[in-house]
């Protein structure tokens, strides 16, 4: 093993912006939707500007219809195109209206005026194909939950609302009427006395519904399939407007309603959606949200206002994910799949966490870190399995890293690469917090007890006075008598235990069984939101300027950082919940791997609460390089446990560990997989991993011929691309990888020879100004605005090393995957130079006008040949792509001081993002320093003095 | 003859959910007790303070019978008829709102259109009065006939002897 290598590290920091406003009490009131509804979609054309062309809508009362048209956009129709649509309309009855008399006369008749709900498939990008004029909301007050978002004008009347979209996620987006000019209702109500709130409108986006109560992103096609509604019918975007196509396009809205009806059957049957309206979901964390108004529960921030920012900066410090690793590298290794039932609602009930999220704050103090010391040296991995020390897992320590495996944020690709969270040995470097869960993991994986400088142990207060039974579907729950988490998963047990004959009758469609289980995943999803997600919400706000925070230290110090984002925490912040809750997630998953180390095995691969153990029917050895046993002929290798060790020595001992009711839920809370069983005879067999990196993964079995069979693959890492074929693509990528390291015969599909290509959306104001170079100049209908969807392809890797070469390429978004090479490239970053044709042929060959282009190909190799950066090969160096067999923890020496960040962001398709190594840009909290030295900054000081500015200037004239 | 109403439905739905937004309530009531007034036009203030025309005038100690211009103030300015202050602020707020500006103000003296006042304001009359005497009965049948049917079963009233359809005879 080499020595440690000095590396940055970074814990999650507190940054709090100077007026960071307190959660709302619920002073404000607004009106619930009435009984209209207005469902519509937009049909556009083909170009990059995406341009309103016709429009189907119905309006409804209840669920009555009471008028369906089409919306014409006539500006960009011809007059026959117009005629075909008068036609249409006359024929089957539907009102034809221009966009600005859908606008006036539905839309805002509707949604404003009469309160109705706005339903849409992808509300966000149809919303912007009505509006005249965009621009980037702005908040007024406190409220700043628009801020990074747009606002688009819909007529160019001030008395009528502007509607404001902010995305906050991959399939959600808060939408809401901004407050026009003039004396409307609510601000009389408020003259007169009143309280009301402005009127926002109920956005309903489908697609955000359906993501939140069924789970994965569905296109409207697959989730009117699913929901076995009307079924979507097939055309292509952009083509002639025909009768037909008008057709398809009335069609859309009919399917958009039967999919909300049947969404909201759901939702209703959950008995969520009294507290939270179907309008106010956004994800799962709103249900989580909706359990937590109902009880009354406090919200942390509200109820205890002055806790010091050290206080915060410590536990944040603390934070971490789930603990994601590949152990096994290119190794098929047959094995055992096992993972924790509702890990992290386990990890709250198994801590108490409740007593905190109902209580009125929480106390703090200092305890003896002798005390802590004994306990770390004294802990077994049998001592892990009694209840009892979990509920003493409310503390931080602050440790002197001196050879301990403990969780560490870092760079560990490259200085620029992407922060990834890894379990190195820390050798030296600064003291730093973590949960004592953390430090007890560390115990079991190294022996050794981390060196205990500080303790901070946490208490709860009381609970707060005003909790209130919660109704739910099947009974009501009392949050201060019980542990609510509990009870939603014994609940949701119970429900499918419930289900279990109707499903092996083969009758899991029937009404009632469907009834019960929306219950049940409405169960599933308060549970493991309140346990978890809605505790560490942070919510980015981007800003046009860099703004001041203040950066608090859990030494008590403070100092001042410029940031382009600021993070708000959301409503029910809570960190201290969310910290011990992924602490004692990951020491589950350390107990597993202890468990399985003692007896002298190893896993392939781990991800937060799921381990594939190596294993065999009955033991034995399997050749790994780096493996601490041999085989027969010498070779390297690894110990494989059998079936039943594992089931007894390390499923069994974690029912000790369960803390649900037994009559529900018996048993351990370890369990194997379905995946590890036949679905045909029920019996387990043999199934492999191969594992490049983490969450890259694999898991098949060989059938009568040998040939592997996928049965579970992972899709990290393949999310962005366009799916080159109908079939199931991801599969067959496997299998490809699967064979190549099996050293099978392995022919590549066609579509290999494709563009790599993805879809990206314009769905921030800061996204969109890295179209300003592009939009220059062309007309409107022709510019990329909000919500605009593109298809990018990237050039090969002798094209992005060089400077001035073009890197993203993009185009129309084209669904048909044969046409894709050939649509109108462009490169981004230099849009006036032409068009460019994407050639896939040989890299080397200069053809001009053509620009090689990245494969599928050229990425199927990219992507299996990933290293797992994080840790290093068996002899100690670091992890190439080439790399196999048992991978060891990294040494790391962490450099002083440690770089505190704020969230990582959901990667977006910028100019620079190379699809095989998606970037995370975090915000950085680090102390502003002078451009000319690198001193240490204080106040509004651009440079530390006079000197270092002019230096600086006659430096950069001269170069 | 034409199929155009003499009112515009839509235009009603806009102003009762304006009203219901001023009030701040889906489910206005007058908070006297023991007064039933529950027509969003009949009530002033905002929620949960509500009072009705009636009480309001009982409060501000005068008449809760009001002078009301049936025919528009601007058509027939001395022509009125005494009613209830909640009645009176319904046909106000809510049914002379809707009339064509022209037929309300009249401003040139038109006879037809003074002709054209008079029949609202007695068509008005006529709605407000079925509409405050018997607006509740159907809404209360059907919720009757589910409850009949929930309780005695489909078809119930075969079993009821007061009633013989007489396509059963």
């Amino acid at each position: 093993v080499t020595g440690p290598r000095k590396i940055d590290v970074a814990v999650r920091g507190w940054a709090a912006p100077d007026d960071l406003p307190l959660p709302p009490g619920g002073s404000g009131r607004r009106l619930p939707p009435s009984a209209w509804s207005l469902v519509f979609d937009t049909e556009t054309g083909v170009g990059l500007g995406q341009q309103l062309r016709v429009g189907g809508y119905q309006v409804r009362k209840g669920t009555r219809l009471r008028e369906q048209g089409l919306i014409v956009a006539a500006c960009a129709l011809t007059e026959e195109t117009l005629g075909t649509v008068k036609r249409f309309a006359a024929e089957h009855g539907y009102r034809a209206r221009t966009r600005a008399e859908f606008v006036q006369e539905v839309f805002l008749a509707v949604g404003y005026r009469k309160r109705g709900r706005i339903i849409g498939f992808n509300l966000p990008f149809d919303i912007s194909r009505l509006a005249i004029h965009h621009d980037t909301a702005h908040a007024r007050g406190t409220n700043r939950a628009m801020r990074g978002g747009f606002t688009f004008q819909l007529t160019p009347s001030n008395e009528d609302p502007w509607v404001q979209i902010k995305k906050i996620g991959a399939a959600a987006a808060f939408i809401r009427f901004a407050v026009p000019a003039g004396n409307h209702p609510e601000a009389r109500n408020r003259k007169k006395g009143g309280w009301m709130d402005h009127h926002r409108g109920a956005f309903i986006d489908v697609a955000t519904l359906a993501k939140t109560l069924l789970g994965g992103r569905r296109s409207l096609g697959r989730l009117a399939a699913a929901l076995q509604t009307t079924p979507k019918a097939d055309a292509d975007h952009g083509q002639e407007i025909t009768a037909d196509y008008l057709a398809y396009a009335v069609q859309d809205v009919q399917v958009t309603w039967e999919c909300y009806q049947a969404l909201t059957d759901r939702y209703h049957a959950s008995g969520f959606d009294a507290v939270t309206p179907d309008s106010m979901v956004y994800s799962e964390a709103s249900i989580g949200k909706a359990l937590l108004r109902q009880a009354h529960a406090p919200k942390w921030r509200r109820a205890q206002p002055d806790v010091p920012g050290w206080v915060t900066a410590t536990i944040m410090e603390a934070y971490y994910g789930g603990r994601t690793e590949t152990r096994i590298r290119l190794v098929p290794t047959p094995g055992v799949l096992v993972d924790f039932r509702s890990q992290y609602a386990t990890s709250h009930v198994l801590q108490g966490l409740w007593r905190y999220q109902i209580g009125m704050g929480i106390d703090w103090h200092d305890e003896d870190p002798a005390d802590v010391q004994k306990l770390l040296d004294q802990v077994t991995v049998d001592d892990v399995l009694d209840p009892e020390l979990w509920r003493q897992l409310d503390a931080l320590v602050l440790v002197e890293p001196d050879g301990d495996r403990l969780p560490t944020r870092a760079r560990y690709r490259h200085p620029k690469g992407p922060l990834t969270v890894a379990l190195p040995y820390r050798i030296g470097g600064p003291a730093q917090w973590w949960p004592i869960a953390d430090c007890i993991a560390s115990k079991l994986q190294t022996g050794k007890t981390p060196g205990v400088l500080r303790v901070l142990r946490f208490t709860p207060r009381p609970p707060s006075p005003d909790l209130r039974a919660v109704s739910l579907a099947g009974g009501t729950l009392d949050p201060a008598a019980e542990d609510a988490i509990k009870r939603l998963v014994e609940r949701r047990a119970h429900l499918q235990q419930e289900m279990r004959p109707a499903h092996k009758a083969g009758d899991g469609t029937a009404v009632a069984v469907q009834g019960l289980d929306a219950v049940q995943y409405g169960q599933k999803l308060a549970a493991s939101a309140t346990s978890s997600g809605i505790t560490i919400e942070l919510n980015l706000v981007e800003h046009r300027t860099k703004q001041p925070v203040t950066v608090h230290l859990p030494t008590g110090g403070t100092y001042q950082a410029l940031v382009p984002k600021t993070e708000e925490p959301g409503e029910y912040f809570h960190p201290l919940i969310a910290t011990l809750v992924s602490a004692g997630g990951r020491l589950l998953l350390a107990t597993a791997i202890a468990l399985t180390h003692r007896l002298g095995g190893e896993y392939a691969t781990c991800d937060t609460d799921g381990l594939f153990i190596a294993a065999l029917p009955d033991g034995g050895l399997i050749p790994c390089p780096g493996g601490p046993c041999h085989t027969e002929d010498g070779g390297e290798a690894i110990r494989a446990l059998s079936w039943q060790q594992i089931q007894a020595d390390i499923i069994t001992p974690f029912q000790r560990l369960n803390p649900y009711d037994e009559t529900i839920l018996p048993g351990s809370i370890l369990r194997l997989e379905p995946e590890n069983f036949d679905p045909d005879t029920g019996e387990q067999r043999v199934v492999e991993c191969l594992a490049i990196a983490a969450k890259r993964y694999c898991l098949y079995t060989r059938d009568h011929a040998g040939e592997p069979v996928i049965v579970k693959r992972s899709e990290h890492g393949l999310g962005h691309l366009l799916p080159p074929t109908d079939d199931d693509w991801q599969t067959v990528w496997w299998q490809l990888i699967v064979r190549h390291e099996l050293g099978l015969s392995a022919e590549q599909p066609e579509w290999f020879g494709q563009l790599a290509t993805g879809s990206v959306t314009v769905a921030t104001p800061a996204e969109l100004r890295t179209w300003k170079e592009f939009n220059t100049g062309r007309p409107r209908a022709e510019q990329v605005g909000p919500f605009n969807f593109v298809m990018t392809a990237h050039t090969d890797r002798l094209n992005r090393g060089r400077t001035n070469r073009p890197r993203v390429l993009i185009a129309p978004l084209q669904r048909d995957p044969d046409k894709r090479a050939d649509a109108d490239w462009i490169n981004k970053h230099a849009p006036t130079t032409g068009l460019l044709l994407a050639r896939t042929g040989q890299p080397g060959d200069h053809i001009p006008g053509t620009l090689h282009a990245l494969t599928l190909a050229a990425y199927w190799a990219e992507y299996r040949s990933r290293p797992e950066h994080k840790t290093l090969d068996p002899n100690g160096t670091p992890c190439h792509p080439w790399t196999r067999g048992l991978l060891q923890p990294a040494h790391i020496t962490a450099t002083e001081p440690l770089r505190r960040i704020g969230k990582e962001t959901t990667p977006t398709a910028d100019a620079n993002t190379d699809p095989a190594q998606p970037t995370s840009p975090e915000i950085s909290y680090d102390p502003p320093t002078c451009p000319g030295c690198s001193k240490p900054l204080t106040g509004k000081q651009k440079y530390c003095s006079d000197r270092c500015r002019k230096r600086t200037a006659r430096s950069s004239e001269s170069a | 003859m034409t199929d155009v109403p003499y009112t515009d439905p839509d235009c009603e739905e806009e102003r009762l959910a304006a009203r219901l937004r001023l009030l701040g309530t889906d489910t206005p009531r007058c908070s006297t007790a023991g007064c039933q007034e529950r027509d969003p036009f009949a009530l002033t203030g905002v929620h949960p303070s509500l009072l009705c025309a009636e009480h309001r005038a009982d409060r501000d100690g005068r008449r809760w019978l009001e002078e009301s211009h049936t025919a528009g103030q601007h058509n027939l300015p001395n022509d009125t008829v005494p009613i209830p202050a909640n009645d009176h602020s319904v046909v106000s707020d809510r049914l002379q709102v809707e009339w064509p500006r022209e037929t309300l103000r009249n401003p040139d003296g038109s006879p037809v259109l003074r002709a054209a006042g008079a029949l609202r304001g007695w068509l008005d009359t006529l709605r407000l009065i079925l509409e405050r005497t018997c607006g509740w009965v159907p809404t209360f049948l059907e919720g009757l006939d589910a409850w009949l049917r929930m309780k005695l079963g489909e078809r119930w009233w075969e079993e009821f002897d007061h009633w013989r359809d007489e396509s059963d005879q």
